[in-house]
């Protein structure tokens, strides 16, 4: 693979860290565009390949993602320089904002009162996260069990989350495989 | 040096348990950071706002940010404390997903990672509510300037359900509505 084929993916990457608000899912209409639709390079099976592993494996989706077309493009060096490209944007902007404006955030009355606006935002932004991600995620008793013994464990136990992702996958385990695919 | 190895290995962890994406790990996220007092619940909050309207994984967001808060002796160590935090949130990604490229169709499609995923997504929607929890209490009780949750704020409530309607019923897109939301700030606090 040429070294400018190598630029060009740090260049589509780099784009999807710098324009994907939010992250996540929300990169992979972008990724198709660009590699199914403008360069051909891949098509839309490897597509239905990066969602299985941004969803089946821990870890930050768009990093999972970049890392993986990159690798299937061009190898290691291609997981690399996709994975650079997509956290770049981000390390820029934050680190400039973290440094750059200090703490005179919060003695201001205007500046706190926005800010618990927002959180108003972000408490209803979540609620209908966890509405919607719910209906599709919480299929039986043992999985309604499990959304509200890991709510608690964190919320009022202060359980380490961890531990809660280590016990309900250990609970998949012993549980569902048991069960067999029918039930999946 | 303690500290940048303690930065590594505590987003290397946020990193390697993060299931869901963005929004779900927000608790996690917030329970490693205010346990260590690397930020205020206050600076927590702003840095969840500030990872909605910025473009980015909002751990990736995290880990920079707080790597350069916790390393605040000079630019440079800044740089540094950013730098070792966002490489540990970013490599158990980068690694497990090397291991199983090869061999994805098999991974993905085994009953045992298929029974793991099956629970683990439940787990979840339980850390959401824990997430929705952090922003509800601080939407009702507004902190204090010295970081200390403030009285009740009844007219919150009524903020958050109009919010609530926008979205969920209006659709109105995240970004928009976070800005609304703060300048309806100005009215309600």
């Amino acid at each position: 693979m040429s070294d400018s084929k190598y630029f060009h993916m740090f260049k589509v990457f780099f784009k999807i860290g710098l324009f994907t608000i939010g992250g996540g899912l929300a990169m992979i209409p972008v990724i198709r565009d660009e590699f199914v639709e403008k360069q051909h390079w891949i098509n839309d099976e490897d597509i239905t390949d990066v969602l299985a592993i941004s969803q089946s494996m821990p870890g930050v989706i768009a990093i999972n993602a970049s890392t993986f077309l990159g690798y299937r493009l061009g190898g290691i060096r291609g997981a690399l320089v996709s994975t650079l490209g997509v956290v770049l944007p981000s390390f820029i902007i934050i680190f400039l904002i973290a440094t750059l404006f200090t703490s005179e955030i919060g003695s201001n009355h205007y500046v706190n009162s926005f800010f618990s606006g927002v959180n108003a935002a972000l408490a209803a932004l979540l609620l209908a996260a966890s509405i919607e991600l719910g209906k599709k995620s919480v299929k039986d008793y043992v999985g309604c069990a499990l959304a509200a013994f890991s709510a608690l464990a964190v919320a009022v136990f202060d359980l380490d989350l961890a531990l809660v992702v280590m016990l309900a996958g250990l609970t998949g385990f012993l549980y569902y495989r048991r069960k067999g695919a029918d039930s999946l | 040096m303690i500290i940048y190895w303690e930065l590594f290995s505590v987003f290397f962890k946020i990193g390697l348990f993060s299931f869901g994406g963005g929004l779900a790990m927000i608790a996690f996220i917030q329970q490693e950071i205010i346990s260590r007092n690397w930020l205020t619940p206050a600076e927590f909050a702003q840095v969840a706002t500030i990872s909605q309207m910025t473009p980015g994984p909002i751990a990736v967001n995290a880990a920079t940010f707080v790597g350069a808060r916790v390393c605040d002796s000079s630019p440079l160590a800044s740089f540094f404390g950013s730098l070792v935090a966002t490489l540990g949130v970013s490599m158990p990604s980068f690694i497990l997903v090397l291991l199983v490229a090869g061999s994805l169709k098999r991974f993905s499609s085994s009953l045992a990672v298929k029974s793991i995923l099956h629970a683990i997504r439940p787990a979840v929607i339980g850390f959401l509510l824990t997430a929705v929890l952090i922003f509800l209490k601080l939407a009702l009780f507004p902190l204090l300037p010295d970081s200390t949750p403030g009285s009740f704020h009844p007219s919150g409530l009524i903020l958050i359900c109009f919010l609530f309607y926008l979205h969920y019923y209006r659709k109105v897109a995240p970004i928009p509505l976070i800005m609304l939301a703060g300048t309806l700030g100005f009215f309600f606090y």
